[in-house]
């Protein structure tokens, strides 16, 4: 276990050099065992991630609530649920 | 230089005129890459609620051009209930940020015991609903520092035991808090074929000192009742109507609203452009 | 003569009809005048069916990936019978349908869709990311000035916006082919396996970041808000999870960490 003061001040220097040009690029990634980050970026949408208010008033739609008979009818029939079918037998 | 400021201040909330449009998401890349001609904008409170982000970020680059007003959905003001401190807080951040021309919200109540319909309802209007709504707009003037306008609601039932009607009740609305008043002429259009009464007699019963601005819109004809959808250009009746209330108002600040099925902004320029040309015939 | 409370307190309770037994509606409707062509409950379902669309609108924008899923029949089903055990306690939309996720997974009608209430809750965070504050990332100068005393103190925070979610299924990959943009295969197999994630907002960019178990347990740690020398501690005691000195500094240039503080 290496001594902790010791570590913080390297680890400190690592990150602050990140403001001089950063020293943490893909050499020191690797070394550190990362594989570059490979997320789903999305910039800026303007309706994302909001519900948005108004005043008018919202017409009827669909019926009330008991009405319903729950059968999806959406994308979920294009995701495969082998484990599912495998676990189905057992019931 | 603190004179210079107070000046400037009162310079950034100068009273809008002529048309404004509706401010919506689906148009924020149009307006601020086009800078369109439009007088103002009205954007909705609750919608820039959030502590950061994209709303904020759009409504702050359309206000560098334009003047705007803050329109709430969710004061509550006939709520039984005091009006939410937390709303207020919020809603004075906003004002202190974007310094509205105006700020408004509805003749109507919004929650019960501190639980949410998010729809406009009516009351009956008798003298406690008035007691009560005057306590609280007056608290919320007080806390904002500022005055209210208050806005008739389009409405699809009355109380049998309302004892007064709802132009008279907002009359003492604005004698007993000094508030001012937004008046939708499409809402007065709607709620008269609802409810029976002509839409005129409304419009000449307010003082039209009083009335700083107007909305318009498209309401739907759902056969038994007319449904206000705003979804759709301003129907001629309203038009009509709309003629007679500049007639007795003057050429008030008016706002075209669009909700449901947003069209191009294009179609809102035009409307607005209508609107300014009735405006300019009374002025 | 009745009180005002008490109409408002009918009429909600009829809108979600709380006792099942419309003892509400029909109370409230004798309140209501009729007209010609409609009687008091007309009047009343009015009102009724566009709150109870209004909620559902807001939660088909908040969970939109989830409606798309199941269909919007039932996803309005779900959302109505939601409402009725969820009140909404805020005038802001947009704070609705906090604990939607959590419903779903206790709705048995959603039961044979197990991933359902993870793509919820991946779209729960991606909402609050999408409005909380905006930040402007790790002080580097600022860390630089820390004094040696106060270096054992500091603690590292995850960006505000930030939320750790962690599934046995791939919602990652299920989000993403039901973006209205996406083209390409749509199929999605549960078998590809579970994935973890931090959902967040970078300046006006929102991210889907996926991570390894190394990185996960690092930023759980962080997000539990030790100070720099504890987490020292947890990390070189965990061997070979973590190169601390090398690993902190990765996480920090991906935005990962987003300020600090001196804890006293």
């Amino acid at each position: 276990m290496k001594d902790t003061k010791i570590l913080m001040n390297v680890t400190l220097a690592g990150i602050v050099a990140l403001g001089m040009g950063g020293i943490a690029n893909d050499a020191q990634a690797a070394k550190a065992g990362f594989e570059k980050c490979a997320g789903i970026v999305k910039a800026g949408m303007n309706d994302c991630g909001t519900a948005k208010h108004d005043c008018a008033g919202q017409a009827k739609t669909d019926g009330g609530a008991d009405e319903w008979i729950y059968v999806p009818e959406g994308t979920c029939e294009k995701i495969a649920d082998a484990t599912l079918k495998q676990a189905a037998p057992k019931t | 230089m603190f004179l210079l400021a107070l000046i400037m201040a009162k310079f950034e909330q100068a009273v809008i005129s002529g048309a404004g449009i509706g401010l919506r998401s689906q148009h924020y890349q149009e307006i601020l890459a086009d800078k369109p001609e439009v007088n103002w904008f009205e954007a909705l409170t609750e919608n820039y609620f959030g502590d950061g982000g994209l709303p904020l970020h759009h409504l702050e680059k359309v206000r560098e051009h334009y003047p705007i007003t803050l329109h709430g959905v969710g004061m509550s003001l006939g709520s039984t209930s005091p009006v939410d401190h937390n709303y207020l807080a919020k809603l004075k951040r906003l004002i202190e940020r974007f310094e509205p021309a105006y700020v408004s919200d509805h003749l109507a109540w919004v929650s019960v015991d501190g639980h949410f319909v998010h729809d406009l309802v009516p009351f009956p209007y008798t003298e406690e609903a008035l007691k009560n709504f005057v306590n609280n707009v007056m608290q919320a003037q007080d806390y904002l520092g500022r005055s209210l306008l208050i806005e008739n609601p389009a409405s699809y039932l009355g109380f049998d035991c309302a004892d007064m009607t709802e132009w008279d009740f907002l009359r003492e609305v604005v004698a007993r808090t000094e508030c001012d008043l937004l008046i939708d002429v499409n809402n007065i259009y709607v709620s008269a074929v609802n409810h029976g009464f002509d839409a005129l007699e409304y419009i000449k019963a307010l003082p039209p000192e009083r009335v700083k601005e107007i909305h318009l819109a498209g309401y739907e004809d759902h056969k038994d009742y007319l449904f206000d959808t705003h979804g759709y250009r301003v129907h001629p009746p309203v038009w009509e109507l709309y003629r007679s209330a500049l007639d007795y108002f003057g050429p008030v600040a008016t706002l075209i609203e669009w909700d449901t099925d947003i069209p191009g902004f294009n179609v809102l320029m035009e409307e607005a452009s209508k609107a300014d040309q009735l405006m300019r015939a009374v002025a | 003569m009745t009180s005002l409370h008490t109409i408002q307190s009918l009429f909600y309770d009829a809108v979600f009809d709380r006792k099942k037994d419309s003892s509400a509606l029909s109370e409230i409707s004798e309140y209501i005048n009729a007209t010609p062509g409609l009687n008091a409950q007309d009047h009343f379902n009015i009102y009724r069916d566009s709150i109870i669309a209004t909620l559902n609108r807001a939660l088909r924008e908040i969970y939109p990936v989830c409606c798309r899923l199941v269909g919007e029949k039932f996803f309005n089903g779900m959302g109505t019978e939601y409402m009725r055990s969820h009140p909404s306690c805020s005038a802001d939309l947009a704070e609705y349908g906090g604990d939607f996720a959590e419903f779903i997974s206790g709705f048995k009608h959603a039961s044979e869709l197990p991933y359902l209430a993870d793509v919820a809750q991946l779209e729960l965070a991606w909402h609050r990311a999408f409005h909380a504050a905006d930040e402007s990332g790790l002080d580097l100068a600022a860390l630089d000035e820390v004094s040696e005393t106060d270096k054992p103190h500091i603690v590292f925070y995850l960006p505000v916006s930030a939320s750790l979610i962690a599934s046995e299924f791939p919602i990652q990959h299920i989000w993403q082919v039901n973006q209205s943009d996406f083209e390409g295969d749509d199929r999605v197999d549960l078998d590809e396996g579970g994935i973890k994630l931090l959902i967040w907002r970078q300046d006006y960019t929102m991210r889907i970041d996926p991570m390894d178990d190394v990185e996960w347990s690092i930023l759980k740690q962080i997000e539990t808000g030790h100070s720099f020398d504890s987490l020292c501690t947890i990390l070189s005691e965990n061997k070979p999870i973590a190169d601390i000195e090398n690993i902190l500094p990765v996480l920090v240039q991906r935005g990962w960490i987003a300020s600090f503080s001196i804890d006293d």
